[in-house]
């Protein structure tokens, strides 16, 4: 009876040790597959969340084909890769949570490409960045429709990284890219370029972009929109650099310095048809003699931009 | 013996020009094609060089899969679409009509990407939004070639919205795109690398009730570049081309508009902007030259950049 305890544990270990080596590091979904498939290229998976369960680690989840493949949430790295197929989400809650709570030793990377976003209620995040651990999330090429935030960053580790690239947002009904990492330790990083956000909701504390805490960033080639807020700054430990985007027609602020001694950088920008341009009470701005501002009443509230020569 | 040979190369000769006969308006290729199938999409061809002599002069070679498809020499026209699948329509006389008559559950949002419209009667819209309510339109990865016009919004609801990123509009007979919607909540307009080319009336028209930015586009070799026609409308343009039209650049149709431009290109029109009792904005950064008349009207106003 004992030996066949042992031989039973020792046949569940092997299963189990067969079962996690057996997982494909790439998996595809289609349209016409069905989860109970193995999510291979000739028998693909039917969701994104069947697909991620038979993924490996670090592995890729590719799209055969246009089609709605559902929410999922996230706890070790993971490539989804909507290619030229838009995979599209459409979802209830939330969009794709991600929600480390344990280094997985591939550096906790996930990279969303090529996927069409769309909330069937009008809210919630399309992506939200939760857990406890430091998590790096790249998100490129993918639009966001009627949600309540398009991406969401509250990681609960310090020193994580958001990188938006080529990413659509509209009828947003709160903020197109809210970011709030923990207000201690090594800064976030957010890197954002060719990022359009238009039409967020009206109220004080919708923006574009808002930066709670802590975070060193990068925005270029942007535009933010015919919201409330264009871009919404709320603490002394975000130094952002805007380069070459538009912030215009919305309906309080392009740029808001919602606490003292913020500094912001400024070139090539553009900032028009707001209430208010530029809201910089007791902050800093500086521009490069190279910001187009105007036609916002009043341009600039507080302390004047600061013109630096350009070399 | 001789007589079998004769006869084979016969048959071999009816074969190969039913088979020039037989030629695909489309064609497709797949990772898991064979070059002696016929590139229908039930089967597919397997390289590029396979597919193209089985395409018809003008036609389509569409991709079915990401996957390696050779190299090929070409010397007739078509087009080889990898593009996230591009579907096409051929339309004679609108492409994609838009009509909505009640507000849906989703707020009435519709995205077409990754499409290619033509027309064959060179007539029509490629996408129309008529209807009654307010409606929300974003064109992605879209081209638009040869017909009465690119893109017609004209929503019977207040407040919509058109939002078109990388989107090349080329050969229309009358308007690239032309926005004209009902008063009340003005209508969105977001145009983002937009290109039109040769739109023989109006690159962009603007009739009515707009708040809109436009970067990063190409307004050329029309017959105006942007043309505005009521106080109504405000635009901005970043970084923006309007170049070798043969009528007016940027055009204010009546006095009372106010335009804003930075860091544009306006070069090579008739006229570059004209201006009569209007006012435009610019930020001493913007390239306007070599129009026969660079400004008619009021001078464009020219704030100092910070």
């Amino acid at each position: 009876m004992r030996v066949l305890k042992v031989l039973v544990c020792l046949f569940v270990i092997v299963v189990a040790v067969n079962a996690s080596a057996a997982l494909p590091v790439r998996t595809w979904v289609s349209g016409v597959g069905d989860d109970a498939w193995p999510c291979s290229l000739t028998a693909p998976c039917k969701s994104f969340a069947g697909a991620y369960a038979k993924t490996e680690p670090g592995g890729q989840i590719s799209v055969l084909d246009p089609g709605g493949y559902g929410a999922l949430t996230i706890t070790h790295s993971i490539t989804i890769d909507g290619g030229g197929n838009f995979g599209s989400v459409l979802y209830t809650g939330d969009g794709i949570t991600v929600n480390f709570t344990a280094n997985d030793g591939l550096g906790n990377n996930v990279v969303i490409r090529g996927l069409s976003v769309t909330s069937n209620y009008g809210g919630g995040y399309g992506v939200v960045v939760l857990g406890t651990v430091p998590t790096n999330v790249h998100v490129l090429d993918t639009t966001f429709v009627r949600t309540a935030v398009a991406v969401g960053m509250f990681p609960g580790a310090s020193g994580s990284t958001l990188r938006l690239d080529n990413i659509e947002g509209s009828q947003i009904s709160g903020t197109g890219v809210l970011v709030s990492p923990p207000a201690g330790g090594a800064a976030a990083k957010l890197t954002m370029s060719n990022v359009r956000i238009s039409q967020t909701g009206s109220g004080a504390f919708n923006a574009g972009v808002r930066i709670v805490a802590n975070t060193n960033g990068t925005i270029s080639d942007s535009k933010f929109s015919n919201g409330s807020q264009g871009v919404l700054i709320e603490s002394a430990s975000v130094h952002l650099s805007l380069v070459r985007t538009v912030l215009s027609e919305n309906s309080n602020n392009g740029l808001l310095h919602y606490a003292m001694g913020i500094t912001t950088l400024l070139d090539g920008c553009s900032i028009f048809g707001n209430t208010v341009g530029v809201s910089n009470v007791g902050g800093t701005v500086y521009g490069y003699s190279n910001n187009a501002i105007g036609f916002n009443t009043p341009d600039v509230i507080g302390n004047p931009i600061q013109s630096l020569t350009p070399k | 013996m001789r007589n079998r040979t004769l006869i084979l190369s016969t048959v071999l000769a009816l074969l190969v020009s039913a088979t020039a006969f037989a030629q695909n308006p489309r064609s497709w290729v797949s990772g898991s094609g064979d070059d002696s199938f016929p590139c229908s999409y039930t089967a597919p061809c397997k390289t590029f060089a396979g597919a193209y002599t089985k395409t018809a002069t003008g036609g389509v070679i569409s991709v079915q899969d990401p996957g390696p498809y050779g190299s090929v020499t070409i010397s007739k026209s078509l087009t080889i679409d990898g593009g996230g699948t591009y579907a096409s329509t051929l339309h004679t006389v609108d492409g994609i009509t838009i009509a909505f008559s009640s507000t849906d559950s989703f707020n009435n949002t519709v995205i077409l990407r990754g499409l290619s419209f033509d027309s064959p009667s060179a007539a029509g819209y490629g996408v129309s939004v008529q209807g009654t309510a307010a409606t929300h339109l974003h064109i992605e990865d879209c081209k638009f070639t040869r017909a009465g016009a690119g893109v017609g919004m004209f929503p019977g609801g207040a407040g919509s919205t058109l939002l078109m990123k990388d989107v090349d509009i080329r050969k229309e007979n009358v308007y690239g795109v032309i926005v004209d919607p009902p008063a009340g909540t003005p209508l969105k307009l977001t145009l983002d690398h937009v290109t039109v080319n040769e739109s023989a009336g109006y690159g962009l028209l603007i009739m009515d009730n707009t708040n809109g930015t436009i970067k990063d586009s190409t307004f050329s070799n029309g017959g105006m570049g942007v043309s505005i026609q009521a106080t109504s409308v405000h635009v901005n343009l970043v970084r923006t081309v309007i170049s070798e039209n043969s009528n007016t650049g940027l055009n204010h149709a009546v006095a009372g508009i106010t335009t804003i431009i930075d860091g544009c290109s306006i070069f090579g029109n008739t006229t570059g902007i004209a201006n009569t009792g209007s006012t435009v904005i610019g930020f001493t950064n913007n390239s306007i030259a070599n129009n026969s008349n660079d400004v008619i009207g009021n001078p464009v106003q020219s704030l100092l950049q910070k």
